[in-house]
């Protein structure tokens, strides 16, 4: 691993070395080149070593014998080695930063083993000087021992470096001549000095120890002083400012695993962007149908495919969406909770003011209060863009304005903050954002108000309501259960049956959902039976409440629901086709509604909305267009047509046959020109007249805009002139809309042709002038799409189709060898032999080569050694002599 | 024994009550039909109890249906014995008439008198005694042409016509009409003798003045149930295997099937008919009876060309069915018509597709246009015009008309330039498609000049099973025809039915939760309407 991390730090040296290399090769001479020569040569065989380089493959040989044998042959018949690990302890090219680096990486490495996966208590644990963090932050004594020795003693007791050196490894005589003192004296003194040193740090410490108790308790004299004023400030500014709530926030966020990476703001966005971008392009794919290039994709299915399934990816999401559901829910419920303990908070602060007049700051709270609520509903309106993470995070800025209320009023808000704290690491990063949308949508119209209003209803409701239900069994028990709350109080209904039954709860609650389904919409079938506006009202109240509790429960079981709906399209369709010439009724234009909601409309089929389209252009082509409701009836579906087909912009010749004849019985007819209708509408008959205008409305004023078709148009049969006008209104709408959408069509002109003719030979008289306008805007929009260019068509091209090959043939080619016949497995075998025999003979060489290598070693050392002898003999000799003649010379004296 | 006494007096209860008809219809009329019947039993059984048949016939307002059934019984029976049977040669002989005698006649009195009834009951206002009296007057007819009344004399083959012509008279009632009682009265064609006789009193029962219309009506739908068959003339040899209403009878040779009469009394009837101012209605009503009935038998079918000429100006279906008409003369009768394809052509207008005569017609120009040897232009205009229709047409046609269109190409490969033009779009082509829809005359109208546009255009319909089928222009076409005859007869309903049967493994959810009733994209219906108080 050191050398990897030496290749990887030290680019500089690598480079180096392969210049040298390069030099090497330059400075090779041609004696140095050992040549092969080829008697023949063959075509087509490769020699293999035409040259080589003796010299060169001879030093290489030598320095892996070195690097390998010889350290072998010099630690031979030693008991142990030292190896020193330490990451980059010999390179000198690391900093002591970057082996500080290396070696903590090389820890969190080891941390992401296999086995350390499911070791739960393994968190690192941080070290200085061998000591723990943890225990070091604990700080319980603080009288460590650690500055009780000087820098130069060590704590053990033991002797210190200067006095080893000296008196161990002195040297004896000949180098420590200066001393004076013998041995004996030293050691005694050494002795004396160190029990003198150590008694001086004893009384420093004691007197250190006193002053410290000393000062403790003087200190809990002075505290109250200090806490007083201390609590003043705070009562000085009870207003939280933001550092307070990024401060809280950021307390309580959860400490991530140092493992993964915390995700930022940008990320989350980014991940969930991906998300959806990605059933996006799925919800694309269906909606393109089985183009040929889709096609052929999908047929080839490779093993890697199998890993990102459609399906899992799907029930992923779904998973994903579960789990964020549920926080929301949980959030909801301690929402609920948290402002009932406002208002108990509140209740007390009354009392307080009664109690205390002086006590200023409590009402400086309350008002507080109240411009906080004040923000909450401004943030409550944010709502309204009904994007699931933006409710989602306006929610959870909802519960953050409640909790810095709670913690201002140091009340037992406390176990309601720890339930959030969990919730808030998970939105916090929406936050600002949220907050910038809210500011925004804060000054808009009543609409948010009104959906502000609504929110308290739920709200209400919320409160109101017990928090446990048990799912119904049967359809009578759900009716009992909510026949007599409002809508509001329905939807929350339901919604708690749904959490309290949740269908990962366990197996049984996904029969009970599914089950809650089928009786929600059976319910809803029978609100729809009401005959006046009063009981439809309430009707599409309540279908607009239980809408996404729909969703949800849809999403709890995908095939259930689906057979649900399968069956009571069936139904309908069957009751349909009994009176085929009259339009349905309200119970089952709402499904269609509905599935719009719950089912992509957008897909080139769809088990549940493919049907719906077939039963809903069946409608519009069959059923005979009589009364008010007819109409009304007629122009609902073809709104809920372009719904269905917004996204794919595919086109419906129902919907405009309709539309055509909606226009015509508007319209009062020319004399001179016979303009044609086609069924359902007819060209003379008692209804054919239906919708034009009994008296002139050219100066009414209306907005063309805002003109939206009522409830009532459903219910009632009276026809007046301001319904007219209404259903004309939408009906240019309507067209307006879907010539965007069609104009792409080679045949758009002829398609809109008959409306086209109609919109101007019939008179507008009595209309006024802004539909006049917007008459003849469409009528010139029209007039345009004749203008498109077309194209002949010709067919798709094909891609050429390859020609068909056969296998080549290959034939037995001589090359000159002689090969026995043999069975495979046989020449397998001699092949292997004969790999063995070679393989043996290369190692027998390479062994004989060590031998060489080592015995060139021993004798190496040998004659050094001999050499090394002869010296020292030779020197003793001399000595001897040397000796010798002073003995003789001192004799001589 | 003690049942019978029982019976009889309950019996005696009933007759008591007969006189007073409100206590009469307080008895349930199960337990009428049964005393009735036991009452029938009896007096078949014995002639004491003659008078039993008076009780019968007098409770007859207050109970019809149950002594309908009752007379059937009895007389039944009577006939099968011979009881009312009276030789003529005695008559000549004067004598007293003996209690026999004056039984018999009695007998034969009350016969004609429940015939009467049974013939009023046939126009009762209540649909099951209808049923029941036409049943048991042809049942009593066919046991008199077994046991005829008197002898038989001169005559090869017996059958009670004077019985078969009131009971005609009475389902071709100027006043009702009688729909079911005909299709009932269709049973007995089975029976070629009875099919025969009554071929032959239809021309007596046609006037030549103008009837009310709903007697034609009746006569029309008779004419369209009654079959005449042709071949029995030729295997008149095998005739065990007729069966005969009134057979065997031993007295004559036997019946012998005499198609050329029969043939002659419907082309009488016909003649008849043809002098009568007629209704739409009833005009659309003899076409379809004229194509289907009665043109194979008629001896000069190109008298009726004129007829349908007429009928030919007539826009809508009467101009459909008659050019059917027109269509078989050309084929089979040599009629020259030049303007058949023109007037063809001008058929094909978007209100077609909303009658029910559609598939006829689709049927019939599929036949028109099967000749390879046709001028392209043509065939062109009328593809091009199809197309056009796709453009209006409810689902179910469009599918008819994307396989006629296909097959059209196929037959004629000099128009695969509508669908695979190439070289076309280096010339220049202005914006406007040159196709002429208000040409009159299909070779007029460009159509070799255009493209098939509106198929493209259908690419992107709605329906997945019409986008999928229009993509058949984006490849070179098959070599076999299509088969337009499984699709002519699908309704709206089973597209709908096949889209629900389509087996899908796992059904795509929508993932954006919606917080109320408006989409999280593209909301429309909120848009343009006002269904919630917040919105």
């Amino acid at each position: 691993m050191a050398k990897i991390k030496n290749k990887k730090s030290n680019l500089a040296d690598n480079y180096a070395k392969i210049r040298k290399q390069q030099l090497n090769k330059k400075t090779l001479t041609p004696f140095e080149i050992h040549v092969n020569k080829t008697k023949q040569n063959v075509l087509g065989r490769k020699s293999k070593v035409d040259h080589g380089l003796p010299g060169i493959a001879r030093t290489k040989a030598i320095t892996k014998r070195k690097n390998t044998l010889l350290l072998e042959y010099k630690v031979k018949d030693k008991d142990n080695i030292f190896l020193d690990r330490r990451i980059g302890e010999k390179n000198s090219g690391m900093s002591e930063e970057d082996k500080a680096m290396a070696r903590f990486a090389a820890e969190r490495i080891k941390a992401h083993k296999k086995k350390d996966i499911f070791n739960l208590n393994d968190e690192e644990i941080l070290t200085h000087r061998g000591q723990s963090l943890i225990d070091i932050e604990k700080y319980d004594n603080p009288r460590s021992d650690e500055d009780d020795y000087s820098d130069d003693e060590n704590k053990t007791g033991k002797l210190d470096k200067k006095f080893v050196e000296d008196a161990h490894f002195g040297g004896g005589v000949l180098s420590k001549s200066t001393s004076q003192m013998s041995r004996k004296d030293l050691i005694d003194q050494l002795i004396y000095e160190s029990k003198k040193r150590k008694a001086e740090r004893q009384k420093i410490r004691e007197q250190t120890i006193d002053l410290t108790e000393k000062l403790d308790s003087e200190w809990h004299d002075l505290l109250p002083l200090v806490s007083s004023s201390k609590l003043k400030e705070i009562e000085d500014k009870p207003k939280v400012d933001d550092y307070d709530i990024s401060l809280r926030t950021l307390k309580y966020e959860a400490r991530g695993m140092p493992t993964d990476k915390l995700k930022s703001e940008e990320e989350i966005v980014k991940k969930e962007k991906l998300a959806l971008e990605k059933l996006e392009e799925d919800r694309l794919m269906r909606m393109k149908g089985f183009s040929d290039e889709a096609e052929f994709q999908r047929n080839h299915k490779s093993a890697d495919d199998l890993d990102n399934f459609k399906i899992e990816r799907i029930e992923d999401k779904s998973s994903d969406n579960e789990s964020n559901d549920d926080k929301i829910k949980l959030i909801k419920l301690c929402n609920a909770e948290i402002t009932k303990n406002k208002k108990n908070n509140s209740e007390e602060e009354v009392n307080n003011e009664i109690d205390q007049d002086n006590d200023d700051d409590k009402e400086d709270e309350e008002g507080n209060k109240i411009d906080e609520d004040s923000d909450e509903n401004i943030e409550e309106e944010s709502d309204n863009l009904s994007d699931l993470k933006d409710s989602d995070s306006s929610d959870n800025e909802k519960e953050e304005n409640v909790e810095d209320k709670a913690f201002a009023n140091a009340n037992n808000i406390q176990a309601v903050e720890k339930a959030l704290c969990k919730n808030i690491e998970c939105i916090k990063g929406n936050n600002i954002k949220a907050n910038d949308d809210s500011i925004a949508s804060s000054n808009n119209s009543k609409a948010d108000v009104s959906i502000g209003i609504k929110e308290a209803m739920m709200e209400k409701a919320r409160q109101e309501l017990p928090y446990t239900f048990t799912a119904p069994v049967t359809y009578k028990e759900l009716q009992a259960l909510i026949k007599d709350y409002n809508p509001d109080y329905q939807s929350v209904v339901i919604e708690r049956i749904i959490k309290c039954n949740h269908w990962k709860l366990s197996n049984e609650n996904k029969e009970k959902l599914s089950n809650l389904f089928s009786f929600l919409l059976q319910y809803l079938n029978d609100c729809t039976f009401g005959n006046d506006l009063e009981e439809l009202t309430k009707f599409f109240q309540l279908f607009d409440r239980l809408c996404p509790h729909l969703y949800d429960l849809t999403h709890a079981n995908p095939e259930s629901t689906k057979l649900c709906l399968h069956d009571i399209l069936k139904e309908k369709h069957s009751i349909f086709e009994k009176s085929i010439k009259t339009y349905p009724k309200l119970d089952t234009l709402f499904l269609f509604k509905l599935v719009s909601i719950l089912y992509p409309t957008s897909d080139f089929r769809h088990p549940i909305v493919t049907p719906c389209l077939v039963f809903m252009s069946q409608i519009l082509f069959k059923c005979k267009v009589r009364r008010k409701q007819d109409i009304s009836k007629g122009l609902f579906l073809c709104t809920l047509i372009l719904e269905y087909t917004i996204l794919n912009k595919r086109w419906s010749p129902s919907v405009i046959n309709f539309l055509r004849g909606i226009i015509f019985i508007s319209l009062p007819k020319p004399f001179s020109k016979l303009i044609k209708v086609l069924p359902p509408f007819k060209t003379a008959n008692e209804f054919s007249n239906l919708l034009v205008l009994e008296e002139d409305q050219k100066n009414l004023k209306v907005n063309s805009v805002t003109t939206r078709m009522l409830i009532e148009d459903l219910c009632s049969e009276a026809l007046d002139d301001s319904y007219r006008l209404r259903t004309f209104i939408t009906t240019i709408n309507l067209l307006h809309e879907f010539k965007e959408q069609y104009k792409e069509l080679d045949s758009a002109y002829y398609i809109f042709e008959p409306i086209l003719t109609l919109l101007k030979y019939g008179s507008l008289e009595r209309y006024p002038a802004e539909v006049k306008k917007k008459v003849n805007d469409l009528v010139a929009d029209l007039t345009k799409l004749n203008d498109k260019k077309l194209k002949y068509l010709v067919f798709n091209k094909k891609k050429p189709k390859a020609l068909r090959m056969y296998e080549p043939r290959i034939e037995v080619v001589y090359d000159g060898k002689k090969h026995k016949p043999m069975s495979k497995a046989k020449a397998e075998r001699e092949k292997l032999l004969h790999k063995l025999k070679k393989e043996t003979k290369s190692a027998i060489r390479e062994v004989r080569k060590d031998n060489a290598f080592l015995s060139k070693v021993k004798i190496k050392q040998q004659i050094a050694s001999d050499i090394e002898r002869k010296r020292k003999v030779k020197e003793i000799f001399g000595d001897a002599a040397k000796q010798q003649s002073e003995i003789k010379k001192f004799k001589r004296k | 024994m003690t049942s019978g006494q029982s019976g009889e007096d309950e019996l005696s209860a009933v007759m008591a009550s007969a006189g007073d008809p409100g206590a009469a219809t307080s008895m349930s009329g199960q337990k009428m039909s049964q005393i009735l019947r036991q009452r029938a039993q009896e007096f078949l059984s014995s002639r004491k109890h003659a008078n039993n048949l008076v009780d019968i016939i007098g409770m007859w307002e207050s109970y019809t249906l149950a002594c309908i059934l009752t007379i059937e019984t009895i007389f039944g029976e009577v006939l099968k014995r011979g009881d009312m049977y009276v030789e003529r040669t005695i008559s000549l002989t004067i004598s007293e008439p003996t209690a026999e005698m004056s039984y018999t006649n009695w007998l034969r009195n009350c016969y004609e008198e429940i015939w009467v009834k049974i013939l009023n009951s046939i126009e009762d206002s209540r649909n099951a005694i209808q049923m029941q009296a036409l049943t048991t007057a042809i049942k009593l007819m066919a046991a008199e042409g077994k046991s005829p009344l008197e002898p038989v004399e001169n005559v090869e083959y017996y059958f009670p016509l004077h019985r078969l012509k009131p009971i005609i008279m009475k389902l071709l009632s100027p006043e009702k009409e009688n729909f079911t009682l005909i299709a009932r009265f269709q049973e007995i064609s089975n029976y070629s003798d009875a099919l025969y006789f009554t071929w032959k009193c239809l021309p007596s029962l046609t006037p030549k003045r103008q009837p009310q219309n709903v007697y034609i009506r009746n006569l029309l739908e008779f004419v369209h149930k009654l079959p005449l068959p042709q071949d029995n003339n030729s295997q008149n040899g095998t005739n065990g295997s007729q069966e005969l209403l009134c057979g065997p009878q031993q007295v004559a040779g036997g019946f012998k099937y005499d198609y050329s009469s029969a043939r002659k009394a419907l082309n009488k009837v016909w003649s008849c008919i043809m002098h009568w101012e007629l209704t739409p209605q009833l005009h659309k009503q003899l076409l379809v009876v004229l194509l289907e009935r009665v043109m194979p038998h008629l001896e000069k079918p190109v008298l009726m060309t004129d007829f349908l000429m007429d009928s030919l100006d007539i826009d809508g279906p009467i101009g459909l069915l008659a050019l059917q008409g027109v269509f078989v003369l050309v084929t089979k009768h040599n009629l020259d018509y030049p303007n058949i394809f023109t007037k063809l052509y001008s058929m094909f207008e978007p209100e077609i597709l909303h009658t029910k005569y559609k598939a006829r017609l689709f049927y019939l120009s599929d036949l028109f246009l099967s000749s390879t040897h046709l001028p392209e232009a043509l065939v062109a205009a009328f593809a091009k015009r199809l197309s056009r229709l796709t453009l209006v047409a409810p689902p179910e046609d469009i599918l008819i008309i994307l396989l006629f269109i296909g097959n059209l190409l196929l037959r004629h490969p000099g128009l695969k330039r509508l669908i695979d033009h190439p070289q076309g779009n280096e010339e220049e082509l202005g914006t406007n498609d040159p196709f002429l829809m208000e040409e009159r005359d299909p070779l007029q109208s460009n159509a070799l000049l255009s493209s098939l546009w509106e198929i493209k255009g259908l690419q992107y319909h709605i329906l997945p099973s019409i986008a999928t089928a229009a993509r058949f222009i984006r490849e070179p076409l098959p070599s076999i025809e299509y088969d337009m005859a499984s699709a002519l007869e699908r309704t709206g309903g089973h597209i709908f039915d096949n889209e629900l049967k389509n087996k899908v493994k796992d059904i795509m959810l929508t993932f954006e939760r919606p917080s109320s009733m408006a989409l999280p994209k593209g909301e429309r219906i909120l848009q343009y309407w006002q269904l919630t108080t917040m919105h």
